[in-house]
């Protein structure tokens, strides 16, 4: 099956790059039904444990993954849509095509969780939370093309990107776009594990690096919107900002997990 | 009695603007002239193309007759010029010619910016308007349904519309590649110029939403304001203006920079830094290049717009051999179907006569049919006799012609090809 979605997304990326070199839309349009394609199928995997657990399996860093990839999936979709930015789906069927790759090198375990843990608010959680990841990712590869197509016209070379990319207002537009997208969902995400945690533990905080890290990241994007509102800070500025912020996502999800003996890593073993 | 094609017109090329302003027809104008062009029994068929780079008639006309007098009276008539004024601007392409210069108008390789699409939409309303009055018959319709085909295999199999060849379309397609959308902004036009005009031209092409004008002399700011439907501002005003403005066209004589890197700084927060796009036309240069540096402000000069035009005339170069071969097959397609359109009345004539011969020699036999003996010579002595009249003319225009030349034998042998007589094995 998983293999079936590995090959979905490889064709979809397949195609995309060859949109970008030929530019020729009906390249484009093979891409985009590909994936959607991918994002259909990836869908009724999710949807189908779901139903066999009643819960989203989220105890192992290979359930993760697979949600996680699908949340990629599913914020690309939207984010395809919204904005009408095409070359997105390069890196969306990309980082697909690994992380299933990484997947399908994984053995899966099954790791049995504690039964304050199955049920539908952790579930909401961690598939919110995700979601909200997947569209700071978009924000950020969006902004490595304005930071592009920024140099290329200031240098005045009639660049590959140049030629490739449409207007860097519409980038700038878009990637504020994808992070007001990511912020809100983030908040509801943060919330959700606040208030679950309360009702389990009777505290709100832990400590937890994860949680740790998530603040960080809210503060540092709440900031950012502030000041694109408040100051006009838009352009190159808000897009080095953007791929901070990046970074402080990907500490969140990835570095915070290699931290044994914390709360949120039990899960990612 | 034999048609021919043949375009008559005048285009950016030949003729200036004020001759062309002058030919010009409405949409009104070209209807009625339709309607009496049409009833000249030499003009067979018609279209009349009327843009502000040209004035052109594409006709079928009848051999022999002088139709370039009667589309010039026709001008004088109806236009307020007389025929000194435009005669030597006007062009005139027969037969292949003419078929090769609609297709290369359609195409855009004949329009002032090489590859701008709206001309072949002007086309296809000039054509509606043309079959809607039946001025077109099989002829003009055939060839501008191959016209239409040619000019979209053009479009999409060459890049011949990609790029900018002109300093002010250049500028204008970087503003493009800057807001995307140009309906939201501004335009600043400092100085005056014919090339600086031009792209404030291209810009409010474009939808900008509103131009100012600032000049040294308030007065020049005024003139190109109403023309250019914009407001007219001090020069002292210019550097305000910069919070509201979002393009800056600039092309002043100043021997100094009349913008300088830390008076646009300043001005940034107060835009909330939204983008800023300097075109700087003028030698020596208006705007500081420092400015290029600030963040979200992006300056081009004309060295800088000259690099990007001369990279896109070269490209533009080989896609326009591209076209012409495109052209070229539509070309050929066409004189082909076009000879066929010949042949066809002489075939149905030659069918109507061979049914016109049977018929009558059956009637006669019908008449006769006492005096047969059976059916099988009833059958042979019909069919004998509609041999007879079938081959009655081709045989004595065959004497007939042999008895006159010399070259007996040329006419001989054309008969046995037309008949296939030295059946080949």
């Amino acid at each position: 099956m998983k293999i079936a979605l590995l090959i979905l997304y490889l064709t979809s990326f397949i195609f995309y790059l060859l949109y970008l070199f030929k530019q020729k839309i009906p390249y484009q349009k093979y891409g985009l039904y590909f994936i959607f394609i991918a994002f259909i199928f990836h869908g009724y995997l999710v949807l189908n444990s779901f139903f066999i657990f009643s819960y989203l399996p989220v105890y192992t860093i290979y359930d993760n993954l697979f949600l996680f990839s699908f949340a990629i999936s599913a914020m690309y979709m939207f984010l395809r849509f919204a904005t009408n930015l095409k070359m997105l789906g390069l890196f969306a069927s990309f980082l697909n095509f690994c992380l299933l790759l990484i997947i399908l090198n994984l053995t899966p375990s099954f790791n049995e969780p504690n039964e304050s843990l199955k049920n539908l608010f952790v579930s909401f959680h961690v598939l919110t939370g995700f979601l909200a990841y997947a569209a700071l990712i978009f924000a950020s590869f969006i902004s490595i093309f304005f930071l592009a197509l920024n140099k290329a016209i200031k240098s005045k070379k009639q660049s590959f990107f140049f030629l490739r990319l449409p207007s860097l207002e519409f980038l700038d537009k878009s990637a504020n776009f994808s992070i007001n997208v990511g912020f809100l969902i983030l908040s509801i995400s943060l919330i959700s594990g606040i208030i679950y945690f309360k009702k389990i533990s009777q505290s709100f905080w832990t400590n937890d690096p994860k949680e740790i890290a998530s603040l960080i990241s809210w503060f540092l994007y709440a900031t950012l919107i502030h000041a694109r509102i408040a100051f006009g800070v838009r352009g190159k500025k808000a897009a080095i900002a953007t791929l901070i912020g990046l970074l402080c996502v990907l500490f969140t999800f990835f570095g915070t997990n290699a931290l044994t003996g914390t709360y949120h890593s039990q899960f990612t073993r | 009695m034999r048609s021919k094609i043949a375009i008559v017109g005048l285009n950016h090329k030949t003729a200036k603007i004020d001759i062309r302003e002058k030919l010009a027809f409405s949409d009104e104008e070209v209807r009625s002239a339709l309607l009496s062009l049409k009833k000249n029994k030499d003009i067979l068929e018609l279209i009349i193309f009327s843009t502000c780079n040209r004035v052109e008639f594409l006709i079928v006309y009848e051999e022999n007759s002088n139709f370039t007098k009667i589309i010039t009276n026709f001008i004088q008539e109806t236009r307020s010029i007389s025929e000194e004024e435009f005669e030597n601007s006007l062009y005139i392409h027969k037969g292949e010619d003419a078929i090769r210069h609609i297709m290369q108008v359609a195409s855009s390789l004949d329009s002032l910016i090489v590859g701008e699409p709206q001309i072949l939409g002007q086309i296809k309303k000039a054509y509606k308007n043309a079959a809607e009055l039946r001025s077109t018959k099989i002829i003009l319709n055939k060839l501008l349904h191959k016209t239409f085909q040619i000019a979209k295999e053009v479009r999409t199999q060459t890049k011949i519309g990609n790029n900018a060849v002109s300093i002010s379309y250049a500028a204008v397609k970087l503003a493009m590649k800057i807001f995307g959308d140009l309906r939201e902004k501004n335009v600043l036009l400092i100085g005056a110029g014919e090339m600086a005009e031009l792209a404030l031209e291209h810009l409010i092409y474009h939808n900008c939403k509103q131009v100012f004008i600032s000049n040294r002399t308030f007065e020049k700011s005024m003139e190109l304001a109403k023309k250019f439907k914009g407001e007219a501002i001090l020069f002292e005003e210019k550097l305000n203006k910069l919070k509201e403005a979002d393009i800056i066209i600039s092309s002043t004589a100043s021997k100094d920079f009349i913008l300088k890197h830390e008076e646009v700084k300043k001005i940034m927060p107060k835009r909330k830094n939204k983008v800023l796009f300097f075109i700087d036309i003028a030698v020596p240069r208006d705007i500081d290049p420092l400015i290029n540096t600030i963040d979200n402000c992006y300056l081009y000069d004309l060295d800088n717009l000259e690099n990007v035009i001369h990279k896109n005339l070269e490209e533009r170069e080989q896609e326009v051999v591209k076209a012409k071969r495109i052209i070229d097959t539509g070309v050929i397609a066409f004189q082909n179907a076009f000879a066929n359109l010949k042949i066809a009345p002489t075939i149905t004539d030659l069918k109507e006569k061979l049914e016109d011969i049977i018929k009558s020699e059956l009637k006669k036999g019908v008449k006769r049919k006492n005096t047969y003996k059976d059916k099988d010579e009833e059958i042979e002595l019909i069919t004998n006799a509609i041999t007879n009249k079938i081959i009655f003319d081709p045989v004595s225009f065959l004497k007939k012609e042999t008895t006159h030349h010399k070259d007996r034998s040329r006419y001989i042998n054309f008969f046995r090809l037309l008949f296939n007589l030295d059946k080949e094995e």
